[in-house]
C-alpha cells in the first residue's frame, strides 16, 4: 500500500514539477525564448535611483541561447520632467533612450542582439540622467527614479544539451531531479543532501525553482519524465558503487540531461562536493573517472570582509542622502553571532566650509553610529553593533549625507563622493544560546549540522532534503548536512541535529515538548487553544534543547506522510520565513499552526484519556457489542414479555 | 299467595323469630320497596339467615339442611355448570339409584327443575332447603378450581388479545427490538443528530401531552355549571324503583380498618334489602377474616373467601365477586373508602338518564386526610384535578375514560359480557374503561365523591404509583396490539386521546426527570456538554415546556383545589414540579417491574393515616 501511495506521490510530483518547470520559460515558434527576470535569478525589477544613476547587470545566458532583447513596463517617478537612459555592454553602446513622462506604463524594449557574451554572462550597464522638478537634495530621499517592471529577456536559439561534465550545471536551471536507489544507502542520503544544498545555493535567486528527490527504480522513473524543451531541467543520479565515475549519461536534445555519479560510499559525498565546487569547470570530458577530491575544511573566521557579502556599491557620489547597503544573513557570516563589530574605513570629498556632511550607520534600520565628516577626507570606524539588533536576516546601511553650501542644491555645484575600503570587515564573536526557535535557523546550522533517521527511506530523506533546501534558501553560506547514526543515550555532540523519527518512544525519551500522543496546547491565560485526541493525524516539527544541543525533531503519526510537513514548509508564502516559535504542527487536514511553546506563554500538556478519547478508541468495538447486547437482551426479555397461552401461573 | 300454604311471616312468628309488630313493619317496607319479605327481614337484622331459611323450608314444604353438616357428592356436583348453580341457587347433594337430593335457597319450581332435569334426566328429585350462604360456600368449595380458572383466565381464554397475560405480542416485540436497533444505530452513527432528534421527540411529546391535558381539563371545567345528577333527581327516586345493588369490597391485609369499612358501607343511603355487600377476602389473609368476623357484620354483608392462588390481585377477587353478584348494578369500593351516602342513588339516576350503551359511571375520588402532610396535600391536588376536571373533560369530549380504582358503578350484566376485570393488568380499572369503549360502550361520570385515604408515606406512595404507571403501560400495550382495529373501535380521536392520556402518562413521567435535568443543567448551570441538544427550535420548545408546561399544570391544580374549596392547598400547587420527581421515580420502578414482574400487585397499605376515625374530613 505504501509503495502504491509513494508511486502516486511521485507521479504527482513529476506532473507538478513539469507544470512549474514550464512557467519561467516561454518558448515561441522560431526558437525564441523568453525568460523572466526572476527566472534568471535577477530579482523582481530593474530600478535606477538618483538624478544621475548607474546599474550594472549580469544576465546569465544558457548555452545555445543568445539574448536578443530586454523588455519590460517602464515606470517613471512623477517628478521627472525628462531624461535619457544609456545602455551599454562593456564598451559597446547598445542604445540611448529618451525618457519622458508620457512613457509611463509603456512597454520598453532594449535591444541586446549586438551585446557580446562573456562566457555564460551578458554584462549590461544602465546609466540614467533624470531631470527632476525637485532639487537633488530632495530627490536623494524621494523621487528621480525609473523602474523596469517585470523585465523579460528574449533569447534566440535553443539550449544545447551538455556534452561535458563541466557544462552539466547550466547558469540557470528551473527543475532539478536527484535520483537515488530505494531505499537509499546512508552514503547516497549524505550525497543527496549535500547536492541538494549545493544546487539550492547555486540557483538560490531563481524563482520558481524546484528540486525533487526521486527513486531511480532501474531508470523507470527517469524515463517517465517527459523531456520538455521549454524548461531548463537537469537530472542527477547518485549511486553508491564500486566504480568511481561521473558521466553525462544522456545528452540527446529531446531528453532531460542526466548526470550519473557513481562512487564507493566513502567517496560519493566528495564527488558531489566537487560537482558543486568551481573545480567542476576543469572537467572538460563527458566522463570523469576515479576522481579524487578532498573538500577544503570548513574554517570559519572571526572576521568577514564586506567584500564577501553583497555590497550594493563601493562608491557613491552626489548630494543629499547617499546609501550603501550590505544585506546579509547571520548564516552568511559563518554561524550564529553573539557579538558583532564593524570596522569601516573609507574616503570622501572634504566638504567645503559652508557645506555639511555626515556618516550614519544603520543596522536593520536602527541607527547605531553617526559622525560628522570633517575636512580630513577619510574615516576609519570600529563600532559595536548592539546585540539586540541582530536578526536572522540583516541589513547594514551606510548613509552619507551631504548638504552643499546654500543657496542651491545643484548637481556638480559642489561635487561630493565617498568610497568604502574593500578591506572593511565585520568582527564577530560566534555563539548562540537557547531557547532554540525556528528563527535560529539556519544560522545555528552553520558551519555544519547533523541529520539522523530512525528509518532511512526515500520519504524521510525527501523530507530532510526539502527542509535542507528551505534553510539553504535563506543563506549564501553553503550548508553542510551530515548524515549520522544517532543514539540519544550516547549523546556527546553539541552540533545541531535534525532528527526524523516516527517512534513515539524515542520522542518520549528525548523529552520532546510535543509527543506523538494526545495533547493539548494551553495559552498563558489557561485557555485551551486546541487539542489533538487519539487517532488524530498530524505531523510535528519542533526545535528544543536536548542535553545542550539544539534538536530539530520531525515526526508524524502513522497515517501521515513525513513529506507533508516538509511540503507544508516549502509551500508557505515566504517559506521558512513564515515560521515563528519553536513548534509547527501540520494536521492532515487543515492549516498548519506554528507556536512558541517554550517559556512562560503557551505550553503543551499531555492529554489524559478522556471520555471522548476513550469513545474514539472503543468506538469500533462498541457497535458490534451493542448489537450483541441487544440480541442477548432480546433473548432474555422474550420469555418475560411474551407468554404463551400454555403457560400457567 | 295460596290460601292453604303457610306464609313466611306466620312461620317466623310461629317459630318465635319475629314479633307481629316487626312483621308489620317489614310488610310496610315491602310495600314501599317491592323487595322480598325475607330479604327485608334479613337485611334489617330482624331474623338470622338460618331462622329465615328454616321458616322458608316450612313455607316450601321441604326439609331444611345445613350444608356444612353433610358431604355433597363431588362427582354429582361436577356435572352441573357452576354459573347455573349460582344463578338458580341450588346445589346437588347426593344421588342414589332411586333419586337425587338437591339443596335449594330458592323455592323449588319449574325453572330449577328444568335445569336439574337437563342433567339428571327423569330421576326423582328430593329437595332440601338451605341458606344462600351454604350454596355459595359449597360453590367455592366444590368448584374452587373452576372459579379460580374463570376468575383468572376467563378474559384471556375468551379474548386473549384483550388480556395483559402476555406483556407484548410477538409482533409488538419485533417492533420493539427493531426500534431499539434503529435507535442504537442512529446513536452510534449520528450520535449528536440522534440525541437532538430524541430530545426533540421527547420535548414535543411532553408539550403535546401537557396541551392535551389542558384542553381536556378546560372542557371538564364546564361541569361546574351543569351537574350530571341533581339532588332533586335523587330525592324523586322511590325505593321500589331502586334496583338491587352489589357492592364489592376487596380487602387484603386490612384487618385494622374492617370495622370502619363496615360503618362506612352501612351509612349508605340505600334500602339494605336491595343491597348485597360482598366482602372479598383472600383465603390466606386470616387476620382480616378474623377481624371481619369479630366485627359481627349484619346479614346483608357476605364474606367471600377467595381461594389462594396466583396472581393474588384485586381484579381476580373482583371477578369471583362478579361471579356471585346478584345485583343489577355493581360498584367497587376499597376498604378505606368513604362514599358520599347518596352515591348509589346518584349512580342509579345517572344510569337511568344515560344511554343504553352506558356501562359504567365513575364517581369522583378525593381524600379525607388531605392536610396530613406534604404528600397527601399534593395527592389531593392531583386527585382533585384528575377527577374534577380531567375525567369530566374526557366525558364531555367523548373520549375513552380510564376508570379510577374504586367507586365505579357498573351494569352487572354488561360487565359480565365484557369479561370482568383483567387480573393480569395491575390497573384493571383503567383497562376496563378502555375495553368498554372499544366494545362500543360508554363510561360516564357522576357528581358524587368517595373519600379515600391519601398515601401519607413516600415509600407507600411510590409502591402505589409504580403500580398505576405499570398498569398504564400494560393497558397501552394491550390496546395497541392492533392499532388499526383500535382506531376503528374508538375512532381516530378516541385512539389519539387514549394514546396521549394512557400511553403518554408513563412517557412523560419517564422523560420528565431526564428532560428537566438536561434543560436546567444547560440553561441555569451552563453545562456546555448539553448545549448541542438545544438548537434554536428545540430550545423554544424546551423553554415552553419549562415555563408554560409547568405553569399550566400548576394552574390546573390551583383550579381544582379552588373548586373543592381547599384554599389552604393553593400554595402547594406551585410545588407540583417537585411532586413530579416522585412520579418519575415511580415510573422507572414501574418500567423495571413491567419486565421483571409484570403481574405483581404492589399492595398499597391503608390505615396508616392519623385520620383513621374520619372525623376530620377536609
Amino acid at each position: 500500500m505504501k509503495f502504491i501511495r509513494n508511486w502516486f506521490l511521485w507521479v504527482a510530483w513529476i506532473a507538478l514539477a513539469s507544470f512549474w518547470g514550464s512557467l519561467p520559460v516561454r518558448a515561441e515558434p522560431g526558437n525564441t525564448w523568453h525568460l523572466s527576470w526572476q527566472a534568471l535569478g535577477l530579482g523582481q525589477n530593474v530600478r535606477l535611483e538618483g538624478q544621475i544613476a548607474s546599474r550594472d547587470l549580469f544576465i546569465p545566458v544558457p548555452k545555445g541561447l543568445k539574448p536578443s532583447q530586454l523588455s519590460g513596463v517602464l515606470r517613471i517617478s512623477p517628478d521627472i520632467e525628462d531624461g535619457y537612459l544609456e545602455v551599454r555592454s562593456r564598451d559597446h553602446l547598445l542604445g540611448t533612450f529618451r525618457l519622458e513622462p508620457g512613457q509611463q506604463g509603456k512597454e520598453w524594449v532594449i535591444p541586446l542582439a549586438s551585446a557580446p557574451i562573456e562566457g555564460h554572462t551578458l554584462p549590461l550597464t544602465l546609466k540614467a540622467r533624470l531631470r527632476s522638478q525637485e532639487s537633488p537634495c530632495i530627490t536623494s530621499r524621494i523621487g528621480a527614479w525609473i523602474e523596469l517592471e517585470d523585465p523579460v529577456v528574449a533569447f534566440s536559439g535553443a539550449p544545447v544539451p551538455p556534452q561535458k561534465v563541466s557544462e552539466f550545471l547550466p547558469p540557470i536551471a528551473h527543475t532539478l531531479y536527484i535520483f537515488v536507489s530505494e531505499p537509499p544507502t546512508p552514503a547516497e542520503a549524505q550525497a543527496a543532501l549535500t547536492l541538494a544544498a549545493g544546487l539550492q545555493r547555486r540557483y538560490r535567486g531563481i524563482k520558481p525553482f524546484q528540486l525533487t528527490l526521486q527513486p531511480w527504480q532501474g531508470g523507470r522513473t527517469y524515463s517517465q519524465l517527459a523531456a520538455n524543451p521549454e524548461r531548463i531541467t537537469r537530472a542527477i543520479y547518485l549511486r553508491e558503487s564500486d566504480q568511481n565515475q561521473i558521466r553525462v549519461a544522456t545528452h540527446a536534445p529531446d531528453a532531460i540531461p542526466l548526470l550519473e555519479i557513481m562512487a564507493p560510499a566513502s567517496d560519493l559525498n566528495n564527488q558531489v562536493q566537487w560537482l558543486i565546487s568551481p573545480w567542476v569547470l576543469t572537467a572538460q570530458d563527458e566522463v570523469v573517472h576515479d576522481l579524487i577530491y578532498t573538500p577544503s575544511s570548513q574554517n570559519r573566521t572571526k572576521q568577514v570582509l564586506l567584500a564577501d557579502l553583497n555590497v550594493s556599491s563601493w562608491q557613491v557620489s552626489g548630494v543629499g542622502e547617499l546609501n550603501i547597503s550590505v544585506p546579509f544573513a547571520q548564516a552568511d557570516l559563518g554561524g550564529p553571532v553573539q557579538d558583532l563589530y564593524l570596522r569601516l574605513a573609507g574616503n570622501y570629498t572634504p566638504p567645503p566650509r559652508e557645506a555639511q556632511a555626515t556618516l550614519s550607520l544603520y543596522f536593520n534600520e536602527s541607527l547605531f553610529f553617526a559622525m560628522p565628516l570633517d575636512s580630513s577626507g577619510a574615516f576609519d570606524i570600529y563600532a559595536h553593533v548592539p546585540h539586540h539588533l541582530l536578526q536572522r536576516d540583516n541589513l547594514l546601511r551606510v548613509l552619507l549625507t551631504y548638504t552643499p553650501p546654500s543657496p542651491g542644491c545643484a548637481l556638480d555645484a559642489h561635487p561630493f563622493a565617498a568610497s568604502l575600503h574593500q578591506g572593511s570587515y565585520l568582527d564577530l564573536d560566534f555563539g548562540a544560546s537557547p531557547p532554540w526557535q525556528f528563527s535560529h535557523l539556519p544560522q545555528i546550522l552553520v558551519p555544519n549540522f547533523q541529520i539522523a533517521f530512525t528509518t532511512l527511506d526515500l520519504s524521510h530523506l525527501d523530507a530532510a532534503v526539502q527542509l535542507t533546501t528551505s534553510w539553504q534558501q535563506l543563506t549564501r553560506a553553503l550548508l553542510h548536512p551530515q548524515v549520522v547514526s544517532w543514539n540519544p543515550k550516547a549523546e556527546t555532540s553539541t552540533t545541531p541535529l535534525l532528527f526524523l523519527t516516527d517512534d513515539p518512544q524515542t520522542l518520549q525519551q528525548l523529552n520532546a515538548p510535543v509527543q506523538l500522543k494526545p495533547f493539548r496546547i494551553i495559552d498563558a491565560t489557561g485557555q485551551e487553544r486546541f487539542r489533538y485526541e487519539k487517532n488524530a493525524t498530524y505531523g510535528v516539527l519542533q526545535i528544543f534543547p536536548y542535553q545542550e544541543r539544539p534538536l530539530i525533531a520531525l515526526s508524524v503519526t502513522p497515517e501521515m506522510d513525513v513529506e507533508e510537513i516538509a511540503q507544508a514548509v516549502s509551500t508557505l508564502p515566504h517559506g521558512w520565513y513564515d515560521l515563528q516559535g519553536d513548534f509547527l504542527l501540520v494536521p492532515h487536514e487543515g492549516q498548519p499552526v506554528t507556536l512558541l511553546t517554550q517559556g512562560d506563554g503557551i505550553h503543551v500538556e499531555p492529554l489524559e484519556p478522556s471520555a471522548e478519547t476513550l469513545w474514539q478508541q472503543w468506538r469500533p468495538f462498541i457497535y458490534p457489542f451493542l448489537l450483541l447486547a441487544i440480541l442477548f437482551l432480546a433473548a432474555w426479555l422474550y420469555p418475560r414479555l411474551i407468554r404463551s397461552p400454555k403457560q400457567n401461573d | 299467595m295460596d290460601e292453604g300454604r303457610l306464609r313466611l311471616g306466620e312461620a317466623l312468628i310461629a317459630a318465635g323469630a319475629i314479633t307481629p309488630e316487626l312483621l308489620q313493619e317489614a310488610l310496610e317496607i315491602q310495600q314501599r320497596s317491592g323487595a322480598r319479605l325475607g330479604e327485608i327481614l334479613l337485611a334489617r337484622g330482624y331474623v338470622t339467615r338460618r331462622q329465615l331459611y328454616r321458616a322458608l323450608s316450612q313455607v316450601w314444604g321441604i326439609p331444611y339442611i345445613e350444608l356444612d353438616k353433610t358431604t355433597p357428592d363431588p362427582q354429582l356436583a361436577q356435572q352441573f355448570d357452576p354459573e347455573i348453580i349460582a344463578k338458580f341457587r341450588f346445589f346437588p347433594l347426593h344421588q342414589t339409584e332411586e333419586a337425587v337430593t338437591v339443596a335449594v335457597a330458592e323455592p323449588p319450581g319449574p325453572e330449577i327443575e328444568a335445569q336439574l332435569r337437563a342433567v339428571l334426566g327423569d330421576k326423582p328429585i328430593h329437595f332440601l332447603a338451605t341458606t344462600q350462604w351454604d350454596i355459595e360456600r359449597a360453590l367455592l368449595t366444590f368448584f374452587r378450581g373452576h372459579l379460580l380458572d374463570k376468575a383468572t383466565f376467563g378474559l384471556f381464554q375468551r379474548a386473549p388479545q384483550e388480556s395483559a397475560y402476555t406483556t407484548l405480542t410477538r409482533n409488538q416485540y419485533l417492533v420493539f427490538v427493531g426500534i431499539l436497533l434503529i435507535l442504537v444505530s442512529c446513536l452510534f452513527f449520528q450520535t449528536k443528530l440522534a440525541l437532538i432528534l430524541l430530545n426533540l421527540i421527547v420535548n414535543v411529546s411532553f408539550l403535546v401531552g401537557i396541551l392535551f391535558k389542558f384542553v381536556v381539563s378546560l372542557a371538564g371545567a364546564k361541569i361546574e355549571t351543569k351537574e350530571p345528577v341533581t339532588r332533586q333527581e335523587v330525592e324523586a327516586l322511590r325505593d321500589e324503583e331502586l334496583p338491587r345493588y352489589t357492592i364489592l369490597v376487596p380487602v387484603y391485609q386490612e384487618a385494622n380498618i374492617i370495622a370502619k369499612l363496615l360503618d362506612n358501607l352501612l351509612s349508605l343511603d340505600y334500602p339494605p334489602e336491595k343491597l348485597e355487600i360482598l366482602l372479598l377476602m383472600e383465603e390466606n389473609d386470616e387476620e382480616t377474616i378474623a377481624a371481619a368476623k369479630a366485627a359481627r357484620p349484619p346479614n346483608l354483608i357476605t364474606f367471600v373467601i377467595i381461594p389462594d392462588a396466583q396472581p393474588k390481585t384485586k381484579p381476580k377477587a373482583c371477578n369471583v365477586g362478579l361471579f356471585l353478584a346478584s345485583g343489577d348494578y355493581l360498584v367497587i369500593y376499597d376498604a378505606e373508602d368513604r362514599p358520599e351516602p347518596d352515591q348509589l342513588k346518584k349512580a342509579v339516576v345517572a344510569f337511568k338518564k344515560g344511554e343504553e350503551s352506558l356501562v359504567c359511571v365513575q364517581a369522583a375520588l378525593n381524600y379525607f386526610n388531605a392536610y396530613e402532610n406534604f404528600l397527601t396535600k399534593m395527592f389531593t391536588l392531583e386527585y382533585s384535578y384528575w377527577f374534577d376536571y380531567m375525567l369530566p373533560g374526557l366525558d364531555r369530549l367523548r373520549l375513552p375514560i380510564p376508570l379510577g380504582g374504586t367507586s365505579n358503578h357498573f351494569r352487572t350484566q354488561i360487565l359480565r359480557q365484557l369479561g370482568g376485570w383483567d387480573p393480569f393488568n395491575v390497573t384493571e380499572d383503567a383497562d376496563l374503561g378502555i375495553r368498554a369503549a372499544a366494545h362500543g360502550y360508554t363510561v360516564g361520570i357522576v357528581n358524587s365523591t368517595t373519600y379515600e385515604e391519601a398515601n401519607s408515606r413516600v415509600y407507600n406512595w411510590i409502591r402505589q404509583r409504580s403500580r398505576w404507571v405499570k398498569g398504564y403501560m400494560q393497558t397501552t400495550l394491550v390496546h395497541f396490539r392492533h392499532p388499526r382495529r383500535l382506531a376503528r373501535q374508538l375512532g381516530w380521536r378516541g385512539s389519539l386521546g387514549f394514546l396521549l392520556l394512557v400511553g403518554g402518562t408513563p412517557v412523560i413521567f419517564l422523560s420528565n426527570v431526564i428532560m428537566w435535568f438536561i434543560f436546567t443543567s444547560w440553561a441555569f448551570l451552563s453545562v456546555h456538554a448539553f448545549a448541542f441538544l438545544f438548537p434554536m427550535g428545540i430550545l423554544y420548545i424546551g423553554l415552553a415546556n419549562f415555563l408554560i408546561g409547568n405553569g399550566l399544570m400548576i394552574y390546573l391544580n390551583m383550579l381544582a383545589v379552588v373548586k373543592r374549596r381547599f384554599y389552604r392547598l393553593l400554595p402547594y400547587a406551585l410545588l407540583n414540579p417537585i411532586y413530579w420527581i416522585l412520579h418519575s421515580l415511580a415510573a422507572y420502578k414501574a418500567l423495571v417491574q413491567l419486565v421483571t414482574r409484570p403481574h405483581y400487585w404492589e399492595k398499597t397499605f391503608h390505615g396508616i393515616t392519623q385520620y383513621t376515625d374520619g372525623t376530620t374530613p377536609p
